[in-house]
């Protein structure tokens, strides 16, 4: 597909459903977090820009259902992707068996040389987990993964997987002027979900 | 990010509309048209009141009269909402012919748990949240009940994220047992058949026929939209499988209700034409795919004006239910055949994953008994090959479930066999009359949307020539390469 909008990176995030996808996506743009978050039936789809140093990465997030019936729809959301970040939760240990599957077809099937993180969300139910650490810990580097564990309910380390993924994108020095952003400057566009935002600067709920 | 941040942020003070739902964006606007509005509205329920009296009561009117079409049109009043719902639908008549069945099928499973009941229970306090009514936990327990009971009955499904929003939003409107008749009414009636089971493949062939008829009917907008390669399926999905619950604002959600329930699934694809035909400017002015998700995305919360978007639904040249279903009939086959080959591919990965812990299984066993390295090899592969069989047979008794049993759960008229496009055929055999009423406008255009009808057929097949050759990763790609 082309990819008319070169600035940005194509983010994907799969994952088991209800393991918490649009909720990181929540806590990383918006800093907020809902205990009841609706399931995502289709696609949600915004436009993020972080900056680190003198470069900034502009990240086209995508969130995606997670019950297995909806995965038909998947090719279509990970075509093009750079990066992804592939959830599951820590409580849940199918949900692990799960993400493998999707790092597996990512890696057939996706991008060539597409980035994937694996994040085991909701640390802050430490006492429920059934994923362990080190096995998730020795299956990512086996498979050359980037691993985190977050919690999008306290904020616990979701900032730094979205930083150290964009690290590895193809990035642009801070000031250059953009050719033709769309995304972001077409007039009469609704703002909400196409956020701009520093990181460095962000504050919660900025955006 | 330590844990510094404070968990549990609750949303702020959230404006509620009349129905109980949190506003949209739009709402000022919204709220100014319906202060102009609020006379043709109170001119519409004065006409329902003459016309239940007229026919004697409610409980009489019948279904298919013109008259009926065209007060169901201005919208139902909505204190009759519920009773008229279920009278359309056909949900009191199921309900009346199978008494019992509802509470039967409840007593009969209570305390099983399946994976649709486990998706269930993720999702229950996951359905409007932000609404009073399922603030209340007795409510919460009616919304699992009327989706464990359908889960029960028909195993082909069992449960699809959409079908919370669906009960949710019929039990503000009545009670459990009305609901799951009105949730099998739309499930197994008004919509195709496969819909919401496990593959969802009429819900992806309506996503194309939707794409098509965006071409025929509205060709400049539809063709620029789709020369974006935009992703629509992953938004138009949405409002089909939901019918536009959480999609539009409450008021235009309802009116659309209304019509869906008496003309059928052929009011999806006039509602959304008329998104798109109405908001046509900004469509144009969207030039590439991200904008245009975006903008698309948002099309059906700006549309506050229930009026003015089923009167453009109304008035789009359209198509007959026939061209519809020779749409679907078309495009079916070629849904199938990819949804068969990402299975295929996702078995294959499922059967690789289990190689490798066999392969890691032997080798830590090769390691122990280095002695005995032959016969362990020839042991394990055995072992091996006939894992891989069971992955297979597993996938495929997976998929055997969810067809078995559905016939003796289902108390439904339509036969469940397997040949869907038969049934469909039958399915809309029913309202045959009621759409050449409703059509007699729209078969000016039959003869050219037949001569259009062709086109798609020499692309298709050398589409299909070449995905053959294309990678997994475009199947889903559209097939419209003739824009
Ligand atoms: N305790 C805890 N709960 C979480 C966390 N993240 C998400 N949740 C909750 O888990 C539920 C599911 O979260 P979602 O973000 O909707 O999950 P999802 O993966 O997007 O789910 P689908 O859209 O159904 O695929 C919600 O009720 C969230 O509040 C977390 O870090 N900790
Ligand atoms: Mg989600």
């Amino acid at each position: 597909m082309q990819q008319r909008n070169q600035a940005h990176s194509k983010l994907v995030i799969l994952g088991q459903a209800s393991v918490g996808k649009s909720s990181l996506v929540l806590r990383f743009c918006k800093g907020q977090f809902f205990e009841y978050q609706e399931p995502t039936v289709g696609a949600a789809f915004l436009t993020q820009t972080i900056t680190y140093g003198d470069y900034e990465v502009k990240l086209e997030i995508w969130d995606t259902a997670g019950q297995e019936r909806y995965h038909s729809l998947a090719p279509m959301y990970y075509r093009g992707a750079a990066a992804a970040i592939v959830v599951y939760d820590i409580t849940n240990k199918d949900s692990f068996v799960k993400a493998k599957d999707w790092v597996k077809e990512l890696l057939r099937q996706g991008s060539s040389n597409i980035v994937i993180a694996i994040v085991g969300n909701k640390t802050d139910l430490e006492e429920s987990r059934t994923v362990e650490i080190s096995e998730v810990e020795s299956y990512a580097n086996e498979t050359n993964l980037l691993f985190f564990e977050t919690s999008a309910k306290s904020g616990s380390n979701v900032k730094e997987v979205f930083v150290e993924l964009a690290k590895k994108l193809p990035k642009v020095p801070k000031n250059q002027p953009q050719p033709v952003e769309q995304t972001q400057t077409t007039p009469n566009q609704p703002v909400d979900i196409s956020a701009q935002t520093d990181i460095k600067k962000k504050k919660k709920g900025c955006c | 990010m330590s844990n510094a941040n404070k968990p549990k942020q609750t949303k702020p003070e959230i404006i509620k509309d009349e129905y109980g739902f949190p506003i949209h964006y739009s709402w000022e606007e919204e709220q100014k048209l319906r202060e102009n509005t609020r006379k043709t509205k109170i001119r519409a329920e004065n006409q329902w009141k003459n016309f239940i009296e007229k026919e004697g009561g409610l409980a009489t009117i019948i279904k298919k009269s013109t008259q009926l079409k065209k007060l169901v049109r201005k919208g139902i009043p909505n204190e009759l909402r519920s009773n008229v719902w279920q009278i359309l639908s056909g949900a009191k008549e199921m309900k009346e012919a199978n008494p019992n069945y509802y509470s039967n099928l409840l007593n009969r499973y209570k305390s099983q748990v399946s994976k649709s009941t486990k998706q269930i229970d993720n999702d229950l306090h996951r359905t409007f949240p932000d609404h009073d009514f399922y603030r209340k936990q007795e409510n919460v327990d009616k919304l699992r009940n009327v989706l464990v009971a359908y889960s029960w009955r028909n195993d082909k499904i069992g449960y699809c994220q959409s079908m919370n929003f669906l009960a949710a939003f019929l039990l503000l409107y009545m009670n459990e047992e009305e609901a799951f008749w009105m949730l099998v009414s739309i499930i197994e009636d008004k919509m195709p058949r496969d819909y919401y089971s496990s593959d969802m493949v009429s819900s992806h062939v309506d996503l194309r026929v939707l794409k098509k008829l965006l071409l025929k009917r509205l060709n400049k907008i539809g063709s620029h939209i789709l020369s974006t390669n935009v992703s629509l399926e992953l938004i138009t999905q949405q409002w089909f499988l939901c019918v536009f619950l959480t999609c539009t604002p409450t008021e235009t959600t309802l009116r659309i209700w209304d019509a869906f329930l008496f003309e059928g699934d052929k009011m999806l694809f006039r509602i959304a034409l008329a998104l798109f035909k109405i908001n046509k400017k900004s469509l144009f002015k969207s030039n590439d795919h991200a904008t245009l998700f975006v903008t698309i995305k948002k099309l059906p919360e700006n549309a506050f004006d229930p009026d003015k978007l089923l009167n453009v639904a109304f008035k789009i040249k359209m198509f007959s239910r026939k061209e519809v279903n020779k749409l679907r009939i078309f495009f079916k086959p070629f849904v199938q055949e990819e949804l068969e080959k990402l299975r295929l591919a996702r078995t294959e990965f499922r059967r690789q994953r289990q190689q490798q812990k066999e392969e890691e299984k032997r080798k830590s066993i090769m390691n122990e008994n280095s002695n005995e390295n032959s016969n362990s090899n020839l042991n394990s592969d055995q072992n091996k090959n006939s894992n891989s069989n069971q992955n297979k047979n597993q996938n495929q008794n997976q998929n055997e479930n969810e067809n078995s049993n559905q016939n003796s759960n289902s108390n439904q008229n339509k036969n469940q066999n397997q040949n869907q496009n038969q049934n469909e055929n039958s399915n809309q055999n029913e309202n045959s009359n009621q759409n050449q009423n409703s059509n007699q406008n729209e078969n000016e255009n039959s003869n050219q949307n037949q001569n259009s009808n062709q086109k798609p057929n020499s692309n298709q097949n050398s589409n299909q020539n070449q995905n053959q050759n294309l990678s997994y990763s475009t199947l889903f790609a559209n097939n419209f390469s003739d824009i």
